[in-house]
């Protein structure tokens, strides 16, 4: 595969992947999971700039494996899931796809930014979450498959009553 | 269809918190409360002076400041100060404001530093607030005298088993007098090893548009709210039904009037070992050696332990699972739900494990920790998905017209006849059903009498 297509198909799955999650498909977008999936995303505090840029080794707003993703898409699916009943819209812009190359490894790392707006209820002002994707894509019998994802959010603070919504 | 008489005072429109306030008594005295304490704009005025700059309030842990010159951005009511431990040491809370002009002096929301420089006109100061230099001062500040100008402190901090408070007012009685009979509650959760609970990362920080009094009164022993509001949680199996516990008498109580302050548990009878679930691992750290039989024995037999130190500081000590595949294990979560005005808080969510855990067990710790009780948290979600609708109720013109009261008369009165635990060995007075809102009548009962001590 030349790195135009490689980034193509990668690309595709992001996009795939986002669709899914902003139709609700939850237990399809578990199985573009590889069972061993790593799913980050830290806390973020404002530092000076001599100290970084304040992603925390400890602290997360999600730190999750295979097990704990299957029991919130469980809970999603009640109605009785106050936070996602009704339903956040969502729609997630996917873009700055930059793929690099390995010649060790067949997995591929994708980086990317996500926005995603959220519309609740009859407000008609969106919350707004953006951050970079550093992705990990799996071939796996002909899919990609993700298998590790962190997550690096732009905002400290979190401008939403919750964060019901996967990123 | 009720639509309420006309209030007389419409006219003079909201922002109205005398009036409000002048009415609250006769209201409880009812298990009443008027809607709009939880929207009024001038009552929140009045609460910022006559609650939170009165106070002892949480500011942080001590184990967030490990070494000399640490610091993070931390904030009294609305106010920013800095939590700091200084050269030698000593934690500080000092208000993050230059005494030249009034810049913010430090920006960061974490970090060390063993002095602080105002980035406007470079007057620097040491970690514990001292004045060291200011610019050109053998030209223009010759007659300053450095050790007056200072960074201004909270009027007194003070520390108890780790918690960090401090209050605006000189004139509070000392923080173990604040906390006064509910240390006893508090010892439980923090006192069972030798080295205490220990934060175990960067608080969660998050925005929710609800009154601050909502989370507080929550957590004072709203134990019917479990069965409905995280139904979702309960129903997917990641915790036992007797931690969550449903309204009745079997294993869940109630503890009020333990100096303003409230705890709710749910534990299992004498002779059960539970410690929320902790593993072998953790449990065989705990001694009783800090602590009384009967405080051992709490913690020997808890499912779950709920409270609020009054005005907005609360914890949850609980055993559940992030996965069906895994057994349960237990978590400290420690919050304080900060005023952003009258319809929006600020939630702070620290969560912390034994101090001597294994390093593999804070980590299982703190995963449990968010991901149920945090801006993610699969209980978290859903009583901060109901909020926000109180809040919008409160701040209605209907509510102010109609002087909308709500109904806090679960286990009041005449609806309720399940007598006090005579042999409680604990302080305050414990009521052995979970089908009562009398932790949340008795905080509002504080409030109440806070908000009208005389005026200063």
């Amino acid at each position: 595969m030349t790195a135009d297509e490689l980034e193509r198909v990668c690309t595709r799955f992001l996009f795939h992947e986002a669709e899914l999650l902003d139709r609700q498909k939850f237990g399809e977008w578990l199985n573009l999971l590889s069972p061993e999936i790593e799913y980050k995303v830290p806390v973020r505090t404002t530092r000076n700039s001599s100290d970084g840029e304040g992603f925390s080794e400890t602290a997360f707003f999600l730190n999750e494996d295979h097990g704990s993703l299957k029991l919130r898409i469980a809970r999603l699916a009640s109605e009785y899931a106050w936070s996602e009943n009704p339903p956040t819209r969502t729609r997630r812009l996917v873009s700055n796809v930059r793929v690099a190359e390995s010649e060790r490894t067949a997995d591929h790392a994708v980086t990317s930014n996500l926005a995603v707006y959220c519309y609740r209820g009859d407000s008609a002002t969106p919350r707004l979450l953006t951050g970079e994707r550093q992705d990990l894509l799996r071939p796996e019998n002909g899919q990609l498959k993700l298998c590790r994802r962190l997550v690096l959010l732009d905002t400290t603070v979190l401008g939403m009553d919750s964060l019901s919504i996967l990123l | 269809m009720k639509t309420g008489r006309r209030s007389p005072h419409l006219a003079r429109g909201g922002d109205d918190g005398q009036r409000v306030l002048a009415g609250v008594k006769r209201d409880l005295e009812k298990g009443l409360i008027p809607a709009r304490v939880f929207g009024d704009r001038g009552l929140y005025e009045l609460e910022l002076r006559r609650i939170f700059a009165r106070s002892w309030l949480f500011i942080g842990h001590e184990s967030e400041l490990p070494n000399r010159g640490d610091f993070a951005m931390r904030y009294m009511g609305e106010d920013p100060f800095i939590f700091v431990r200084d050269a030698e040491g000593v934690i500080r809370v000092l208000f993050n404001a230059c005494r030249h002009r009034g810049t913010q002096i430090c920006r960061a929301e974490k970090g060390n530093a063993a002095q602080f420089t105002c980035p406007y006109h470079g007057w620097t100061y040491r970690n514990d607030g001292r004045l060291n230099g200011v610019p050109a001062k053998h030209l223009g500040y010759r007659k300053l005298d450095l050790a007056k100008w200072g960074l201004f402190s909270a009027a007194q901090v003070a520390s108890y088993a780790g918690l960090v408070f401090a209050t605006l007012d000189p004139g509070a009685i000392p923080l173990a007098d604040y906390l006064g009979k509910y240390r006893w509650y508090l010892d439980i959760q923090l006192k069972l090893t030798a080295g205490g609970m220990e934060v175990l990362g960067e608080p969660h920080r998050w925005l929710v548009d609800a009154n601050w009094k909502q989370g507080a009164e929550n957590f004072c022993g709203d134990s019917s709210h479990t069965q409905m509001t995280h139904r979702s949680a309960l129903n997917v199996g990641l915790i036992g039904a007797s931690a969550a516990g449903a309204p009745g008498a079997a294993y869940g109580l109630q503890v009020n009037e333990c100096d303003g302050h409230a705890i709710s548990i749910r534990q299992q009878p004498r002779g059960q070992s539970v410690f929320w679930e902790y593993p072998e691992e953790v449990t065989r750290l705990f001694s009783a050696e800090r602590l009384s039989d009967a405080q051992f024995d709490l913690a020997r037999r808890a499912m779950a332990h709920v409270g609020t130190v009054f005005p907005n500081f609360s914890f949850l000590h609980v055993g559940l699972t992030d996965s069906l595949d895994r057994p349960p294990g237990a978590y400290l979560s420690i919050r304080v739900w900060q005023p952003r005005g009258p319809g929006r808080t600020e939630i702070w969510n620290w969560i912390l494990a034994p101090k001597e855990a294994p390093l593999e067990y804070k980590r299982r710790a703190y995963r449990l920790g968010m991901s149920s009780f945090s801006p993610s948290g699969s209980f978290e979600q859903d009583d901060v998905a109901i909020w926000p609708g109180i809040a919008r109720t409160a701040s209605s013109l209907f509510a102010e017209m109609n002087d909308v009261k709500f109904n806090y008369q679960m286990g009041f009165g005449e609806n309720f006849d399940v007598a006090p635990l005579p042999n409680w060995p604990g302080p305050g007075v414990a009521i052995p059903s979970n089908a009562g809102e009398g932790g949340l009548r008795g905080f509002h009962w504080t409030w109440y009498r806070q908000m009208t001590a005389g005026n200063r």
